[in-house]
């Protein structure tokens, strides 16, 4: 996958977001606007300094070495959107599960949420109730992961 | 490049008005809260606790009801009957484990906790007079956070906050999240904060966590058996 498509895929998929939940498009925009930390590394001579290397950040920099962001690759950009997808929309029901499983360990048999307002007006919820098990899109999301991945 | 179109048009039709009731972030939220209070629950039956849901008055219950949002660790006239774990074990002190409560901090301010553990005596003392709990009787204390992208800085940062007002002799101060971020776990380590990043299913993270916490009730049964 050239550039380009990588483009419109994210584009397609931010787009598709931004319409069904909008606080999740943000949620991929801030990441994306954060950028990727970069080190520089600079040498400096009598003829001025000259950025010689960009390095994976280090834990700690050297002397010569300096922080810098850098935005992502319309390939990271495409890896973030589709981690979001799968956070959003089938990591939940994984969550849940396990979550459920422990409960039951302690003979709870429903877990529910409500707004701690004085008049118990709230309605509670069950938790991750609401997102049915998904496993075409986990597995689209692992095919579509695997072709960004080899540039295919 | 069919699975790219077929991935837009199964996420077209799951986010379609008909195709799933959506979930909010909050309820992601509430969800990873309860979530890593399993993880506290595993470790205290992997120390030999004995590990029992409680309504706010100690009645065993057996429908969990935790709070969307902090609230009180006592109860409100007509409110909601939220409830907690009880972990009992033979020479130790009682402990309670709450999502979602108001805790003081070092400063006298209210904080927010999203999983809390605490002695049962030092909650009880709260729910009897109608106070928060200070954060100096917490044992562990959880800022959870279930993010679709990287964590912010923001979040980090106000992290760091929480635990410096959250400290405490022997009080532990986590921050779990679902995913990650360089810059954010490279600023709490060199902050020297007790973190977990990537806490989701099939990534080991959760037993890491998880053995956290057994190890704090280890030491915690260690000073206070009798």
């Amino acid at each position: 996958m050239d550039d380009e498509h990588l483009t419109t895929l994210y584009s397609s998929i931010l787009e598709l977001l931004q319409k069904g939940v909008p606080w999740a498009a943000a949620q991929i925009e801030e990441t994306v606007r954060q950028g990727r930390p970069v080190a520089r590394q600079v040498r400096r001579g009598k003829a001025g300094s000259q950025t010689v290397t960009i390095a994976v950040r280090a834990p700690k920099l050297r002397e010569d070495q300096f922080a810098a962001t850098e935005d992502l690759t319309p390939r990271e950009r495409v890896v973030l959107a589709l981690d979001a997808v799968e956070r959003l929309l089938v990591e939940p029901t994984a969550i849940n599960g396990a979550m459920v499983e422990t409960m039951t360990r302690v003979k709870v048999q429903e877990v529910l949420f409500a707004e701690p307002s004085a008049e118990g007006l709230a309605p509670s919820h069950g938790a991750g109730l609401r997102i049915a098990p998904n496993e075409p899109l986990g597995k689209l999301l692992e095919q579509v992961r695997r072709e960004v991945a080899d540039g295919g | 490049m069919a699975a790219k179109d077929d991935l837009l048009a199964e996420i077209s039709s799951i986010l379609a008005p008909g195709g799933v009731d959506l979930i909010s972030a909050s309820e992601l939220d509430d969800l990873y809260e309860a979530y890593v209070m399993t993880a506290l629950i595993q470790a205290a039956l992997a120390e030999q606790w004995t590990v029992q849901l409680e309504d706010i008055n100690e009645a065993p219950s057996s429908t969990a009801l935790f709070r969307r949002s902090p609230g009180n660790i006592y109860s409100a006239p007509g409110g909601q009957a939220f409830t907690h774990f009880s972990l009992t074990k033979a020479g130790a002190p009682d402990l309670e484990a709450h999502i979602g409560i108001k805790v003081t901090g070092k400063s006298d301010v209210e904080h927010e906790c999203d999983v809390a553990l605490l002695p049962k005596e030092a909650a009880r003392f709260c729910r009897a007079n109608r106070v928060h709990p200070r954060s100096a009787r917490l044992l562990f204390a959880a800022e959870c956070k279930y993010y679709l992208g990287n964590i912010t800085l923001g979040l980090g940062r106000a992290f760091i906050g929480l635990a410096t007002e959250m400290t405490s002799q022997y009080g532990e101060c986590h921050f779990v999240v679902n995913t990650t971020s360089p810059s954010v776990m490279k600023m709490l380590a060199r902050q020297k904060r007790r973190r977990h990043e990537d806490v989701r299913p099939a990534t080991g993270r959760f037993e890491s966590l998880r053995e956290a916490c057994r190890e704090l009730l280890h030491s915690y049964y260690m000073r206070v058996r009798v």
